[in-house]
């Protein structure tokens, strides 16, 4: 029975190897905390101490631009590029930042509109927003609240 | 050492065959990673996913959520008795995505046990797509700052597709500058040659009282009314296939403002000016043009006037 044990435990080793290979370089592999910047995030603190003009980006479908959006913001998404892109290209101008988001953490539709944008333009400056538009909502509301009477 | 090696392998294969029947729930799938290559007249693309309910008890799919808004689910129906197969459809719908698209599906379910508690799993389906890119047009806005030369810029257009493809009908929508393609590598490699046409870029009176321009909500200042400096070139591209697209590229022309007022503060004095107001078209030149007029060989040096842009 011992050497059963011992067996299965050799075994067990031998199986947390690639695990854990994986769960330290795998390109897919989840982060082990949610709440750490990804690659070309930036929380909402640092784009408001940015001294630059800012060009937001709304990557969430068009009904929720429609429904609102950060005070601005223009709508870009891959359903309709093509269209959504001049107004884009025509905001911009040499020294902007581009702040993308989408709808949450999980959403990945900013990261692909900022690669997408990046790759297309060659322009450097483009982040997403670390949190998305839940984060914004509320600031959103607040303001909109402050201003009625 | 050998009968070893072989008490080794009899209890690994052991652990393999206990250990997905003690992690997984009743549903069995057929696959969960569905690969597809799109062709270039096709705007979306359907994945079945076949399972089975291989456990004991009755699989309920509560939901079902996609990793994004073009990416739709079907289901037939949402309870699955033991043993009975079903299959769940994911529908994406391209829009206007290109290369290779990686979407998921995450189905929750719950299966009861015997202690009558639910067990709710998630499990996740992989849709990969590649979409054709037949061309790309790279960078999609070429630009001039107000104390850059007006020298010719080259916008590449690389076609990545098998078969002959026309690129015809170059307008340019505006009267910043002037464009024509030029064949670098037939087939494969051309140029949208564009030029700025200097008696048709002066700028126009700086306006203090204008508008914010959307988009530049940070400086929170009035911008100043449109210069005319932005123009829109496209080209059509038509493929074997029957299917023709469209291509659009921006050329600005930037101009500093003859006033300084109504300029954010956090834009230096001689920066150019923004705007997202239509463009006005003053003039449309249409330029027919068929690739393959003006061949220029591989490895041969372009003309001196055509300076290929390395700017973004």
């Amino acid at each position: 029975m011992r050497r059963l044990i011992y067996q299965c435990l050799v075994l067990l080793c031998i199986a947390l190897i690639p695990t854990v290979a994986s769960g330290l370089w795998h390109p897919n592999r989840p982060s082990w905390q949610a709440d750490v910047l990804q690659q070309g995030e930036v929380t909402l603190a640092t784009v408001r101490a940015w001294s630059a003009d800012v060009l937001w980006l709304d990557a969430r479908q068009a009904e929720a631009y429609e429904s609102d959006h950060y005070p601005g913001a223009l709508p870009l998404n891959e359903d309709e590029w093509e269209s959504l892109l001049l107004p884009v290209l025509e905001g911009w101008l040499p020294g902007t930042k581009i702040v993308v988001y989408c709808d949450d953490q999980a959403c990945r539709a900013s990261h692909d509109v900022a690669d997408r944008l990046r790759e297309e333009t060659g322009w450097e400056d483009i982040h997403v927003l670390h949190g998305g538009w839940a984060l914004l909502a509320g600031e959103v509301a607040e303001a909109s609240s402050g201003d009625t009477p | 050492m050998v009968s070893d090696m072989r008490e080794y392998l009899l209890i690994a294969y052991g652990l393999l065959c206990c250990l997905p029947q003690l992690v997984q729930a009743g549903l069995e799938w057929d696959t969960r990673r569905i690969n597809y290559v799109a062709t270039l007249s096709e705007d979306k693309a359907e994945a079945s996913f076949k399972f089975t309910n291989t456990g004991e008890h009755t699989v309920t799919i509560n939901t079902s959520r996609t990793s994004c808004g073009c990416t739709t689910v079907i289901l037939d129906k949402m309870e699955y008795d033991p043993g009975e197969s079903g299959d769940i459809t994911a529908v994406f719908a391209f829009g206007n995505r290109a290369g290779k698209q990686h979407k998921r599906i995450t189905l929750r379910t719950s299966e009861p046990r015997d202690n009558d508690k639910p067990v709710v799993e998630d499990t996740h389906l992989y849709f990969r797509v590649t979409i054709p890119q037949p061309i790309k047009v790279r960078p999609r806005m070429v630009y001039w700052k107000p104390d850059e030369p007006h020298t010719p810029k080259a916008v590449r257009v690389t076609i990545d597709h098998e078969g002959p493809v026309n690129l015809t009908n170059v307008e340019v929508d505006g009267v910043a500058v002037s464009a024509e393609i030029k064949t670098v590598d037939e087939g494969k490699h051309y140029e949208l040659i564009i030029t700025p046409n200097p008696a048709e870029t002066t700028p126009v009176q700086v306006q203090p009282d204008t508008q914010v321009a959307e988009g530049q909500v940070e400086s929170g200042q009035p911008l100043p009314e449109p210069t005319k400096d932005k123009t829109v070139i496209s080209f059509q591209a038509e493929f074997k296939e029957d299917v023709t697209r469209t291509y659009t590229v921006m050329a600005r022309v930037m101009q500093a403002p003859t006033e300084k007022l109504g300029v954010s503060e956090k834009q230096p004095a001689s920066e150019p000016v923004a705007t997202t107001q239509p463009i006005r078209a003053n003039s449309l030149t249409t330029v027919m043009k068929t690739l393959g007029s003006r061949d220029i060989s591989e490895g041969q040096e372009a003309p001196a006037d055509v300076i290929p842009s390395d700017q973004p």
